[in-house]
C-alpha cells in the first residue's frame, strides 16, 4: 500500500505541478526557518551548561537597595568568595574573579617579544569550579601560587608555536602602570562556544589585589566589583543557605546591600533584574523566535490545508472510485496523511540543504558559531518537526477528503457544506494577521534603532578614535598626550577610564555626601576618571563653571557634576559646593550638560567626573574630519615611534552602534523571518487565487458575455481576498501594539508607536497581496468569454 | 441474493424534496442477469447505487446476502462491497494517475491480497481482456473500448458475487459495446450475478430479466426467455 501511495503522490505531483511546488516550497521555507531558529535557540539554551557541577554552581548576586530602586549586579567586595567559604560549611568551592573586559587586551611580553591578550584574575579553585579542560596542570595546582599563569591552547600556539614544554616559561604583563612577572603553570584547551567565560590567560587573584593596591583602589567591604562563583556541597539545603548568604554583608558593609545566589547557568538567559530578582532577559528572545518558528511552520501547513481542501473537486473521482472498490475511510486517511508526511519529508531534506547553505550568513547575523551536526538531538528535532508538520498539514484535508461518500462521484458534484470554505478563510486571515504583526514588529524595531541613532548623545561622537592606554603610553601618559596633540589633524586628546559607551566600565558608588543630604537617602552616583581636556575632546558643553585645566594648578580635589547629579543632590548653586566621597572632600568646579554614558536602555545617571590620570585606561583623540586617512597614517607612525608598537584603534561612533548589537540582531532576524512569513502567506494566496479563478471560470464567462469589464472582473475576484487581508490587519494591530509596547519598555528612551506604522504595515501587506492576486485575476479576466464558457 | 422492501430514496435541498425511489420491492436471485431500464431521471442509477452499497436508502429494507444492510455504517458497507461487488461505469472511472496494470490491481490492495497473488491475477485478467500489451499505459492513452475492458477487469479481479454495471456501453461504439456485453454475459454464465442499468433494449437482451422503472417505481418486470450470448 505504501508503494501505491508513493506512486500516487508522484503522479499527482507531476499532474498538478503548481500546487505541489507551492506546498513543497512553502513547507521547505517553513522548516528551514524553524531549523535555523532551532539551531540558534539550542545554542542559547545550552549556553553555560557545560560544567560538571552545574546543578550546584551559583553566581553570587548583589542587590543594592537605593532610595528609589533596587539595583542587582554581579559585583561583590573582593573578599566575598573566600569569606563565604570560610563562614559557610555548605560551600565546597568559592572563587572571586575579575572579568577580562575590565582591561580589554593587555600587553604581555615573552622573551622580549610583545603580544596582546585578554586576562582574567581568579582565585585558586577557578578550575575546580569551571570544568574547562586543562591540557597541562591540575585544577588544584595551576593557580595555587601568586606567580602562576594559565594560558589557552591557542595563545600558547601564538606565543610559542606549541603547547609542549612551556610550563615554567616566564610571561610578563602590564596593566596601566602595573607590571607583573608570571610563570606558566597550566594550559587550558580553547574555551568551547557554549560558555560566557572568555579569556586567554588566567592569573591568580593575588595579582589583582596587588594591582588594586597599585591603583589606590581600596579593598574593603564597601567596594564592589569582582564577581564570585561558588559550588555548594551535595545535599545542601539551598533555602537555608540563601538566608545565610542574604545576611552575610550585614555585619561587614555599610551599604544596604544583600547577596543572593542565582544558578550559574541561569544568568545567561535570565539576566534582567527588577526589584532584586530575575525577571527574564534573553529568554524572551528565545521564546519570541521559537514562536516565530512555530508560526512559520503553521503558515506553511495552512497553505497545504487550504490548497488541499480548495482543490477537493480534483480528488472526488479518485475518492469515489477508491471507496466504491473497497477503500475504507481509515485507508484513505492513511493515504492522505502519508502524502503530506512524504511531502514534508522531502521539504525537510530541502530545508536541510537550505540551512546548510545559509548557515554561515545566519551565524554572522547571530554572532554565534552555529553548525549543522547530525547529533541525536538534532535528528530527533528534525524527524519530530517533519512528522508534526506533515501531520498538521495533512490531518484536516485527510479527514475532510476521506469523509466524502462514494455517491458524490456519481452525482457529479461536491456537496460543499460551506464550513470548509469558512475554515479556509479563517486560516488565510490568521496567516495575514501573523504576517502583518511581524511587519509591524520589524517597522517598530527599525524605527527604534533609527531613533536611537538619531539621538544626540550629549557629546560629538564623530571623528573620535580611541585606543588602550598601554606600554609606554601608560608609563609616560603626560608626555604622550603632549606629543599626540602636536600631530597633524589632531584637534584634542584626553584619557578616560573607559570609552564611555560601555555601561560596565563606569563604576558607581553610594558613598557620596553633600550639604543638605538626607542621611537616610541612598543614591547611586556614577563616577568616571578623566584626564585634562576631557570636555574639549568629547565636546561636552558646560552649563555652569569650568572644566579641568592645568591653569588652575592641581585639580585633584575638584569635581565636575552632570546636570542629573545636581538635580538628584538638590544643589541650587553647585559651583564651589564641597562633596564628600569616602571621607575625602572635593570641590565642584563645573556642571556639564547631561550626556549618555550608557546605551539608551538606561536613563542618564547622576555622575561625577574627577581627575584621576592613573585610573584612566583609554586614550581618546578628536581628529579633524578632513583628510582623515592622512591623519590616521601620521598617528600610526607617531605611535610606532613612541611605543614601538602598532596602533590598534577604534572609532567611537562605530563602537556606539555595537551597544545595540542585540537589538540590531533581533531586528535583522525579524526582517528576514517577517519576509519569509509574508512569502509563505503569499504563496498560499497565489494558490487560492488560482483556484478561485479556475472555479469561477464559467461565472466570469457569463459576466463578460453580459458586459462586465475586465477591471470589474479583477475587482470581483480580488474583493474577497482583500476582505480577508483587511481582517488579518485588524487582528494584527492590537496584538502587535501590545507586543511592540512591551518591547519598547526595555528602553529608557524610545520611539512612539504611531498610526503611520500600522498604516504602512497594512499597506505593505495589501500591496503584496494584491500583486499576488492581481496576476491571477487579470489573467482570468482577460480570457475570451467564449473560451471560458467552452472550457467550463 | 438481493431483496428490497419498500425502498425509498428522497433527496432534499432547502426548498425542494425529490423522491428518486418510491417503495421499490425487488428480488434478485443468485446467478441472474437483470437489466434495469427506464427514462432518464427515473431512479435507475439511484437504485443501482443503493444496491451497490455506495448510497443509503432514506427508508425501507435492503437485504444483501440475507443480511439487512440499509442501516449499515460506511465501514460495514465498504467491507461488504470490497469482497462481494464489482462496479462498471458508463464513463469507465479509471484513476487517471494509475496505469492499466495498477488500476486493475487496486481493489486487491484494499482486500489485502498478497503481492504475488495480485500480480498473477492482474496479469491473467489483462491477458483475458487482451490488454496485456497496454498494461503500462494510462487511461487517457486508451480508446473507450480499451478503457472499459480495463474497468471490467478491475470489477472482477476480486471475484465478486455480483457485478453492477451502470450503462456499461453508453460511451462505446457498437462493436466495443458488443464485446463488453459478451464479456458480461460470459461472466454471468460462469455464475456471477449481474445487475445492469441500460437504455439499450439490445443490451437488455443479454440478460434474463428486465425491470422497468418510472418516477422511482417499478412499473414492470419481464423475463426474457431466450437471451443473447
Amino acid at each position: 500500500m505504501l508503494k501505491h501511495n508513493l506512486l500516487f503522490l508522484y503522479r499527482s505531483a507531476l499532474k498538478y505541478k503548481g500546487t505541489f511546488a507551492i506546498n513543497l516550497f512553502g513547507l521547505s521555507i517553513g522548516l528551514a526557518s524553524a531549523l535555523l531558529i532551532f539551531l540558534w535557540v539550542n545554542a542559547e539554551l545550552t549556553m553555560d551548561h557545560l560544567h560538571q557541577s552545574e546543578d550546584r554552581m551559583y553566581q553570587v548576586m548583589c542587590n543594592f537597595n537605593y532610595s528609589d530602586n533596587i539595583k542587582t549586579g554581579k559585583g561583590t567586595p573582593d573578599l566575598t568568595a573566600r569569606t563565604l567559604k570560610a563562614e559557610m560549611p555548605e560551600i565546597e568551592y568559592a572563587v572571586e574573579t575579575i572579568p577580562p573586559d575590565w582591561f580589554k587586551k593587555i600587553n604581555i611580553s615573552v622573551a622580549d617579544k610583545n603580544h596582546k591578550a585578554t586576562i582574567k584574575f581568579a582565585e585558586k579553585d577557578y578550575f575546580n569550579v569551571f570544568s574547562f579542560d586543562l591540557i597541562e596542570g591540575t585544577p588544584d595546582q595551576v593557580l595555587a601560587n601568586p606567580d602562576g599563569l594559565v594560558i589557552t591552547e591557542s595563545l600558547a600556539k601564538r606565543l610559542f608555536n606549541t603547547t609542549e614544554n612551556i610550563i615554567g616559561t616566564p610571561v610578563d604583563f602590564q596593566i596601566m602602570e602595573f607590571q607583573a612577572s608570571q610563570k606558566i603553570t597550566g594550559i587550558v584547551r580553547d574555551l568551547p562556544d557554549n560558555t560566557t567565560e572568555q579569556f586567554e590567560m588566567v592569573a591568580p587573584f593575588a595579582q589583582w589585589l596587588k594591582l588594586s593596591e597599585d591603583l589606590d583602589r581600596p579593598v574593603h567591604w564597601d567596594n564592589y566589583g569582582p564577581e564570585a562563583v561558588i559550588i555548594v556541597k551535595e545535599g545542601t539545603n539551598m533555602e537555608h543557605l540563601q538566608k545565610q548568604v542574604a545576611g552575610f554583608l550585614k555585619s561587614k558593609s555599610t551599604a544596604i546591600s544583600s547577596l543572593w545566589l542565582q544558578p550559574y547557568a541561569d544568568q545567561y538567559l535570565h539576566g534582567t533584574y527588577e526589584n532584586g530578582r530575575s525577571v527574564g532577559g534573553r529568554i524572551s528572545y528565545v521564546w519570541l523566535f521559537s514562536l516565530v518558528a512555530l508560526f512559520l511552520i503553521l503558515m506553511a501547513c495552512i497553505n497545504f490545508i487550504n490548497l488541499s481542501t480548495a482543490k477537493a473537486t480534483r480528488k472526488i473521482k479518485e475518492i469515489g472510485i477508491k471507496k466504491t472498490i473497497g477503500a475504507n475511510r481509515k485507508q484513505l486517511i492513511t493515504q492522505y496523511l502519508s502524502e503530506s508526511i512524504i511531502i514534508s519529508t522531502i521539504a525537510a531534506i530541502l530545508a536541510v540543504v537550505i540551512v546548510q547553505s545559509i548557515l554561515p550568513y545566519f551565524s554572522e547575523i547571530t554572532t554565534k558559531t552555529l553548525t549543522l551536526s547530525f547529533s541525536p538531538t538534532f535528528i530527533l528535532v528534525l524527524v519530530g518537526t517533519t512528522l508534526l508538520t506533515g501531520f498538521l498539514a495533512g490531518i484536516y484535508p485527510a479527514l475532510y477528503l476521506s469523509g466524502f461518500t462514494p455517491a458524490i462521484m456519481f452525482k457529479g458534484m461536491l456537496q460543499r457544506s460551506g464550513g470548509e470554505a469558512q475554515v479556509r478563510k479563517g486560516l488565510v486571515i490568521f496567516q495575514f494577521a501573523l504576517s502583518v504583526s511581524l511587519i509591524i514588529g520589524v517597522i517598530v524595531m527599525n524605527q527604534q534603532i533609527r531613533f536611537i541613532q538619531s539621538q544626540k548623545m550629549g557629546y560629538q561622537e564623530e571623528n573620535i578614535i580611541y585606543f588602550n592606554k598601554e606600554g609606554k603610553v601608560a608609563t609616560n601618559p603626560s608626555v604622550f598626550l603632549e606629543e599626540l596633540k602636536k600631530q597633524k589633524g589632531v584637534l584634542s586628546a584626553t584619557m578616560v577610564n573607559s570609552n564611555i559607551t560601555s555601561p560596565s566600565d563606569n563604576s558607581t558608588t553610594s558613598g557620596v555626601k553633600w550639604p543638605g543630604k538626607d542621611p537616610n537617602t541612598r543614591i547611586e552616583i556614577a563616577n568616571t576618571s578623566v584626564n585634562y581636556d576631557f570636555l574639549k575632546t568629547l565636546e561636552i558643553p558646560l552649563v555652569a563653571g569650568r572644566g579641568f585645566s592645568k591653569e588652575f594648578g592641581s585639580e585633584n580635589e575638584k569635581l565636575l557634576l552632570n546636570e542629573e547629579a545636581v538635580k538628584v543632590m538638590g544643589l541650587t548653586d553647585p559651583i564651589g559646593t564641597m562633596i564628600d566621597i569616602w571621607g575625602d572632600n572635593y570641590q565642584v568646579i563645573g556642571v556639564t550638560k547631561d550626556f549618555h554614558f550608557d546605551s539608551f536602555h538606561k536613563k542618564i545617571s547622576p555622575t561625577y567626573m574627577w581627575i584621576k590620570p592613573s585610573h584612566t585606561q583609554e586614550v581618546m583623540v578628536r581628529i579633524s574630519g578632513d583628510q582623515q586617512a592622512a591623519t590616521i597614517a601620521g598617528l600610526q607612525k607617531f605611535y610606532q615611534s613612541f611605543t614601538g608598537q602598532t596602533l590598534e584603534f577604534k572609532y567611537l561612533d562605530e563602537q556606539l552602534a555595537e551597544a545595540y548589537q542585540s537589538e540590531m540582531q533581533v531586528a535583522t532576524l525579524s526582517q528576514y523571518f517577517a519576509g519569509l512569513a509574508v512569502l509563505i502567506a503569499c504563496l498560499g494566496l497565489l494558490g487560492l487565487a488560482a483556484f478561485t479563478a479556475e472555479r469561477r471560470t464559467k461565472e466570469i464567462g457569463i459576466r463578460k458575455t453580459l458586459g462586465a469589464t475586465r477591471s470589474g472582473i479583477v475587482f470581483l475576484l480580488s474583493k474577497d481576498f482583500t476582505k480577508m487581508v483587511l481582517l488579518g490587519i485588524m487582528i494584527a494591530i492590537p496584538l502587535s501594539y501590545y507586543a511592540a509596547s512591551t518591547w519598547l519598555e526595555g528602553f529608557a528612551y524610545h520611539t512612539k508607536i504611531d498610526v503611520p506604522i500600522f498604516l504602512s504595515a497594512g499597506l505593505i501587506a495589501l500591496i503584496i497581496a494584491w500583486s499576488t492576486i492581481g496576476f491571477q485575476a487579470i489573467r482570468a479576466a482577460s480570457v475570451n468569454p467564449i473560451d471560458s464558457l467552452k472550457n467550463s | 441474493m438481493i431483496r428490497t422492501n419498500k425502498l425509498k430514496k428522497v433527496y432534499r435541498t432547502e426548498e425542494i424534496e425529490t423522491t428518486a425511489l418510491n417503495e421499490v420491492d425487488l428480488h434478485i436471485q443468485s446467478g441472474e442477469f437483470v437489466s434495469i431500464m427506464g427514462p432518464s431521471g427515473c431512479g435507475k442509477s439511484t437504485l443501482l447505487n443503493i444496491l451497490g452499497l455506495i448510497d443509503n436508502p432514506s427508508s425501507g429494507e435492503y437485504y444483501f446476502l440475507d443480511e439487512e444492510v440499509s442501516k449499515y455504517s460506511e465501514r460495514q458497507r465498504s467491507n461488504l462491497r470490497k469482497h462481494n461487488i464489482g462496479f462498471i461505469f458508463q464513463s469507465f472511472n479509471l484513476i487517471d494517475e494509475l496505469s492499466v496494470y495498477e488500476n486493475v490491481e487496486l481493489p486487491m490492495l484494499y482486500t489485502k491480497v498478497p503481492a504475488g497473488e495480485r500480480k498473477k491475477r492482474t496479469e491473467e485478467l489483462l491477458e483475458k481482456m487482451n490488454m496485456m500489451h497496454r498494461k503500462n499505459h494510462f487511461p487517457q492513452q486508451l480508446s473507450g473500448g480499451q478503457q472499459q475492458r480495463v474497468a471490467v477487469a478491475r470489477a472482477i479481479v476480486n471475484n465478486p458475487k455480483i457485478i453492477l454495471a451502470d450503462e456499461p456501453t453508453g460511451n462505446l461504439d457498437s462493436s466495443n459495446g458488443d464485446d463488453v456485453m459478451k464479456t458480461l454475459a460470459q461472466l454471468n454464465q460462469e455464475g456471477t450475478t449481474i445487475i445492469m442499468v441500460t437504455h439499450s433494449a439490445y443490451c437488455s437482451e443479454f440478460g434474463n430479466r428486465v425491470v422497468r422503472l418510472l418516477d422511482g417505481q417499478i412499473v414492470s418486470e419481464n423475463t426474457i426467455a431466450k437471451y443473447r450470448i
